[in-house]
């Protein structure tokens, strides 16, 4: 067997001209994390712009109290899975308030973001069915999609017409049944999905709906519901899946839905099944922050504020920003060579954001993605668009 | 005529440096990365009015074997 270097002897080859340059954008190591918008990198203060930490809750008093207190009363971890010695009285509370806040008989708690996905799309589609899904879906999606053993068909990204065509040409007698799978934000553009065209779609061909609100949840609707809430189609989301490691400042993943018999997926779904549960201060700090979350309309507001600024400023310096729709801003560079040169300067200046290229974006699309948070203040938000004029030689 | 009209979208997305023919093989010898594939395939697409599954791709190899597999998406997706 040759070695996982040589079978991968282009990604080798790439990382290595990368690492020459003193260049390794998906190796950075935060030395300390102080605040929900800064951190030591490198020895050096920093403040964070992409941490998808939009309302700032991984450092919340309460969040930080009630899992330091469930640390204490149960225990690191669970060391185990939810259908053996896994769920705790702690567990099901956190899935009667999500369950709750959805206003939905259930929901259901993953142990990820990433697995909540596979757990529903394997378990909701089967082979013969057809899975639609957005060019744009992340990983996990696809991931779910091809566990589920249904066929898969793509439709260009927020084009509903697209869409509609790719139903269009479906095979004449087909029988299995028709799922539909979009974001409510897409993580790399940060644009919205046209939720109710969608739903158009979706009762015109009787088709089920699946929304994953990772990047949606607590930015959107009255009560941070995601963007299902924000278009009013929160009734014909069939299944609704988000993370807690965004907006909820955590980790883990849940599901709600108005299908009877959501409870089987504790069965039949190995990604639920066969990994351990989430450990109780995860748990703890879910619940304060859901309810921080629900009556967070202050936060939405700052965060609002600050997306507004930031966005003023870096078109202010000429940058182009791929969707003003979202915290997530997508300043575009015009080269591979531009992105990492002002990415590593950013980095220099203290501001971190993220760098993405593809195969994560479309082809010939350099992202510097920017992700904006609640708690950033508007000196840091200066000081960030001050950098960014630096590095890009605008202004 | 299938693959005369594939070799047309195939050179609009990549123009390859030799003829193409029925053996050419995607990744050995046209280079397509990832994103490139899915770039053809959506040309593929709206050329023959088709959809192509994505489940169906990793079988495919050659320039022959997508044309064949076009020819039965038609089939199967027009009648």
């Amino acid at each position: 067997m040759s070695s996982l270097a040589a079978r991968m002897g282009d990604l080798a080859r790439e990382r290595g001209h990368l690492a020459a340059a003193g260049i390794n954008p998906f190796g950075v190591c935060m030395d300390e994390v102080t605040t929900a918008t800064e951190a030591v990198i490198g020895g050096r203060p920093t403040i964070l712009v992409g941490t998808n930490n939009y309302l700032g809750l991984s450092f919340a008093p309460r969040a930080i109290e009630a899992a330091v207190e469930a640390t204490r009363r149960s225990g690191t971890g669970t060391t185990g899975s939810r259908v053996a010695n896994g769920t705790y009285a702690i567990h099901q509370r956190l899935e009667r308030r999500i369950a709750d806040l959805y206003e939905r008989p259930e929901a259901l708690v993953f142990s990820t973001g990433y697995m909540a996905n596979l757990a529903v799309l394997s378990t909701v589609a089967k082979p013969g069915d057809t899975i639609l899904l957005d060019a744009d879906s992340h990983s996990c999606i696809y991931d779910g999609c091809r566990l589920s053993g249904a066929t898969m068909v793509r439709f260009r990204h927020n084009d509903v017409e697209d869409l509609e065509k790719r139903i269009r040409r479906l095979p004449k007698d087909r029988t299995g049944d028709l799922v539909i799978v979009v974001e409510g934000i897409y993580s790399m553009l940060g644009d919205r999905a046209p939720l109710a065209e969608i739903v158009e779609v979706k009762k015109r061909h009787g088709a089920t709906l699946i929304v994953d609100e990772a990047h949606s949840l607590g930015v959107f609707g009255a009560k941070g519901r995601g963007l299902s809430e924000e278009a009013g189609v929160l009734d014909e989301v069939d299944f609704l899946v988000a993370t807690f490691s965004k907006s909820v400042g955590t980790i883990g993943g849940f599901c709600v839905s108005n299908e009877a018999g959501l409870d089987l997926l504790r069965y039949t779904s190995r990604p639920y099944v066969f990994t351990a549960s989430l450990p109780p201060p995860v748990v703890a700090a879910a619940i304060e922050s859901i309810d921080m979350m629900e009556k967070g309309t202050h936060l939405r507001a700052r965060l609002w504020g600050n997306v507004e600024h930031l966005h003023r400023g870096l078109t202010g310096l000429g940058l182009e920003i791929l969707a003003a729709e979202s915290p997530i801003l997508a300043v575009r560079m015009p080269s591979e060579q531009a992105l990492l040169a002002c990415w590593m300067g950013l980095l220099e200046q203290g501001i971190y954001v993220n760098l993405a290229l593809p195969p994560a974006t479309p082809q010939g699309v350099y992202l510097l993605r920017c992700s904006v948070c609640a708690e950033h203040t508007r000196e840091q938000l200066e000081r960030v668009i001050h950098a960014f004029s630096e590095v890009t030689g605008r202004g | 005529m299938t693959l005369e009209t594939l070799y047309e979208v195939i050179a609009r997305v990549k123009p390859p440096e030799k003829p193409l023919t029925a053996e050419t093989r995607f990744v050995d010898d046209l280079g397509l990365d990832s994103l490139t594939v899915m770039e053809l395939v959506a040309e593929v697409e709206d050329t023959f009015d088709i959809n192509v599954p994505i489940n169906l791709l990793p079988e495919i190899h050659t320039v022959g074997e997508l044309a064949a597999t076009i020819d039965r998406l038609r089939s199967e997706q027009h009648e």
